[in-house]
């Protein structure tokens, strides 16, 4: 009986206590067995791979090279900051110039094996593309780099702006970059849009490199050879897609461009075989096969220039100083010019005689199509349409119609194919020749004052009173300009069997 | 005699009925009484994650977890996120409150980067439909580039900026790396979203949140405290604000967080440089 009451006493003392608790508890809270914070000591993040510094072999160019860096353009950056790719050139022995804003583009494109445009921000003017263009045409090589890192403000519309600058330069070359930048979530180098590259054709860009990395870089439409690119997991910051993206393409022999600017610069040309990418840029920039025309006048040489005197020209006082001059300007150019007594084959010429040439001129005329004196032409090379020339010549045209009689040259007349018949007496000549391995300059006219006038033309560089046409320039004598509508033409109703006769068209 | 007898009897059984029944029952209910009500917390977190809201924060989990009655918490997140070593410090206080006690996440408007950061630390997550999650990743920017002063004498050529600019951005990609290691521990299976998904830092909207395993529903915040009270196996809760409870200012101070412009507008950037984890709203847009 009183266990029986112990119990109902418990029962009753406990019957509020576990009401209450029922009332408020379900259960017991068990936290969840993946309860567990991240190893925070056992996470690391790799160290890229160096690579082992090196010495880049020297390049054996044709000569003095020059390689342009445009600073004249807001260009976003320093030379300092390129002091890898700078370093390297030098040893190459290659001169480093920059063209700043006060500087002509063509004048200093004159004398260069490369053109290198960085993350340029202001307008290349149709007449600068043009130049460019022209060129490159002429063997000239040209590297554009753009980064999505590299404008004139963190504004969306700058970095826009920064793409157009740079695209208006490669327009001609279809080469365009995308205003984004590249990235890869999967494979990265320390960071999502520091992306591992790799070379998607063999070439002497791509020599030695088996991986290169580029931070925040942009892609390139192109048309032409992707050089590098990203891998399928590679995309777009535009389009969030990818596979095979372009990085750095080639666009002809002659022109580069780039959507990294970074790698250029230190510690991260150290990385993967970058360093080894920018001693491959430097020896596309310096190994172009420049083409020299009256465009780089006076710079037609990129090794020792020899002057040498045919029969008629006496070395007096005022040659000789017309000469020194000419050494002054080309001593700037690391160019040593010198009187050669004679023509060994191998040196670069300047050529100085008078017309009409005599037989140890005649050499040096042969495939300059110009001739002198009375000569048999057939007629179906007059057909003359000259090229707009700098100066703006706009239109100079004449046409013959072929005929089967020839057309003769009047022996106090000079005829140039392409051109036409001029008189003696009223012009004197520049001709440029392209041998094997040298370049002639042949300077003719009428007697040595002229002579030396012509070399103190070239000391100054100005050819803009000379008319060119191909690799022949004429000037007035006297210096009096070259009017266009002065060029005398030969017109097929003109010219008969016996008597040739010149007109000017346009008057 | 009788009666006189009968009286003892009386007394006795009057007795035996208190000491048998009222007695046990009332002494039953006294202690009944000390059976505390359970209570779900409420802490808050409607601002940047900077050093101040890290230290309020983290003490309104110490009363939580000290207290016996709080039974659950609710964390309500509004926030863009913050600095890295003040959401880290939530962070783990969050991951040992939840050894003792459920915590729901209850996002309401914005829980990006550092605030999602803190969502992984709760057993459960809800938000408003148009709330909106994620945004996984670090900012940061570079330190300057070595140099020496002419009147500064410093005895390593890191002592004055700690570390080389590349290890810097190795220590934002390892400081990324955790947070997926955070997002990948928090939403274990639930996690549809690859490494490479979660890493894009993209921020969705919560209907897209729950589809990727991001959170795991939209619901209003009376169902976030329903769930608190079904993980703690608790009801006829009562609900208490911590913030609150423990608020000491009433009016929190203006921000210096944030970058101000000329007009005295937050720009959305840090004032100070440094490594956040931080959605910064206007991004993509003109920058100041």
């Amino acid at each position: 009986m009183k266990r029986k009451t112990i119990f109902i006493i418990i029962g009753i003392f406990l019957l509020p206590i576990v009401l209450r608790t029922v009332w408020y508890y379900r259960g017991i809270y068990r936290p969840s067995k993946d309860l567990q914070v991240p190893d925070f000591v056992g996470l690391s993040i790799l160290e890229p791979e160096l690579s082992t510094p090196f010495v880049s072999e020297q390049i054996q160019t044709n000569g003095h090279t020059t390689v342009v860096f445009d600073q004249a353009h807001s260009n976003q950056y320093l030379i300092s900051e390129i002091e890898a790719m700078v370093n390297d050139l030098l040893w190459q022995d290659t001169e480093v110039v920059t063209l700043t804003e006060d500087k002509d583009l063509s004048e200093a494109l004159k004398s260069a094996s490369a053109f290198v445009s960085i993350a340029p921000t202001k307008n290349f003017s149709d007449q600068e593309v043009q130049t460019v263009q022209s060129f490159v045409e002429r063997g000239g090589r040209l590297l554009v780099i753009a980064d999505p890192t590299r404008s004139t403000s963190e504004y969306i519309s700058s970095r826009a702006e920064s793409v157009q600058v740079a695209n208006k330069l490669l327009e001609p070359y279809h080469l365009a970059f995308r205003n984004d930048y590249a990235y890869n979530i999967d494979h990265h180098e320390g960071n999502f849009r520091n992306v591992f590259l790799s070379p998607k054709v063999s070439d002497d860009l791509t020599k030695k490199i088996d991986e290169v990395v580029f931070y925040a870089a942009r892609t390139i439409s192109s048309y032409e050879t992707s050089l590098i690119g990203g891998d399928e997991n590679t995309l777009s910051s535009l389009t969030d897609t990818g596979g095979n993206l372009s990085l750095a393409a080639l666009a002809g022999d002659n022109v580069l461009a780039i959507g990294d600017f970074t790698f250029l610069t230190s510690p991260y040309f150290q990385v993967a075989d970058n360093f080894q990418f920018i001693t491959n840029i430097n020896r596309f920039l310096i190994s172009g096969e420049r083409q020299r025309t009256f465009a780089d006048f006076p710079y037609f040489f990129s090794s020792p220039v020899g002057v040498y005197l045919t029969n008629g020209i006496s070395l007096d006082n005022d040659l000789l100083q017309s000469l020194d001059s000419l050494k002054a300007v080309y001593t700037v150019k690391d160019l040593p010019l010198d009187i050669v007594e004679n023509d060994n084959g191998d040196q670069n010429l300047i050529v100085l005689g008078l017309i009409p040439p005599n037989t140890e001129l005649e050499p040096y005329l042969v495939g300059l199509n110009i001739q002198f004196g009375i000569q048999v032409l057939p007629t179906a090379t007059l057909q003359i349409t000259p090229a707009p020339t700098d100066e703006g010549i706009e239109e100079v045209a004449a046409e013959t119609t072929p005929t089967a009689s020839p057309a003769l040259v009047r022996s106090n007349e000079i005829y140039i194919a392409g051109l036409g018949q001029i008189p003696h007496g009223e012009y004197s000549f520049f001709l440029l020749k392209e041998e094997e391995n040298r370049t002639i300059l042949i300077i003719l006219a009428d007697n040595q004052n002229e002579v030396i006038d012509m070399l103190d033309m070239l000391a100054s560089g100005d050819i803009s009173n000379c008319y060119t046409e191909g690799n022949i320039a004429l000037c007035k004598q006297n210096n009096q300009g070259w009017k266009p509508t002065s060029i005398p033409v030969v017109t097929s109703q003109e010219v008969d069997d016996t008597t040739p006769t010149a007109t000017s068209e346009s008057q | 005699m009788d009666d006189s007898n009968s009286a003892p009897k009386e007394h006795k059984s009057i007795w035996s009925i208190l000491l048998v029944f009222i007695l046990p029952l009332l002494i039953g209910l006294i202690v009944a009484a000390f059976i505390p009500k359970p209570v779900i917390g409420i802490i808050s977190i409607r601002d940047e994650i900077d050093t101040k809201m890290s230290l309020r924060v983290i003490k309104e989990i110490d009363y939580a977890r000290t207290h016996p009655e709080i039974k659950a918490v609710v964390l309500i997140l509004d926030s863009p996120g913050g600095t890295i070593n003040d959401t880290e410090s939530i962070y783990l206080e969050l991951m040992k409150l939840r050894e003792t006690k459920p915590v729901v996440t209850m996002v309401e408007g914005l829980s990006a980067s550092g605030s999602f950061y803190l969502s992984m630390g709760s057993d459960y997550i809800v938000s408003n439909p148009s709330a909106r999650v994620g945004n996984v990743g670090v900012i940061g920017t570079l330190p300057s580039l070595p140099l020496v002063l002419e009147e500064t004498i410093s005895s390593g050529p890191y002592k004055l900026f700690g570390n080389p600019r590349e290890e810097y951005t190795r220590f934002i990609e390892l400081i990324k790396e955790n947070f997926y290691q955070v997002v990948a521990l928090g939403r274990g299976e639930r996690l549809k979203l690859s490494e490479a998904q979660v890493l894009r830092g993209e921020l969705y909207p919560a209907s897209e949140a729950v589809k990727h395993g991001l959170i795991d529903e939209v619901a209003a915040r009376s169902h976030a405290i329903e769930k608190a009270a079904q993980l703690a196996h608790i009801a006829h809760y009562e609900l208490v604000d911590i913030t609150d409870a423990l608020a000491e200012e009433k009016v929190r101070e203006a921000s210096t967080f944030f970058l101000l412009d000329e007009n005295g507008v937050s720009t959305g950037y840090p004032r100070e440089a440094g490594i956040y984890l931080l959605y910064i709203p206007n991004f993509g847009s003109e920058i100041p």
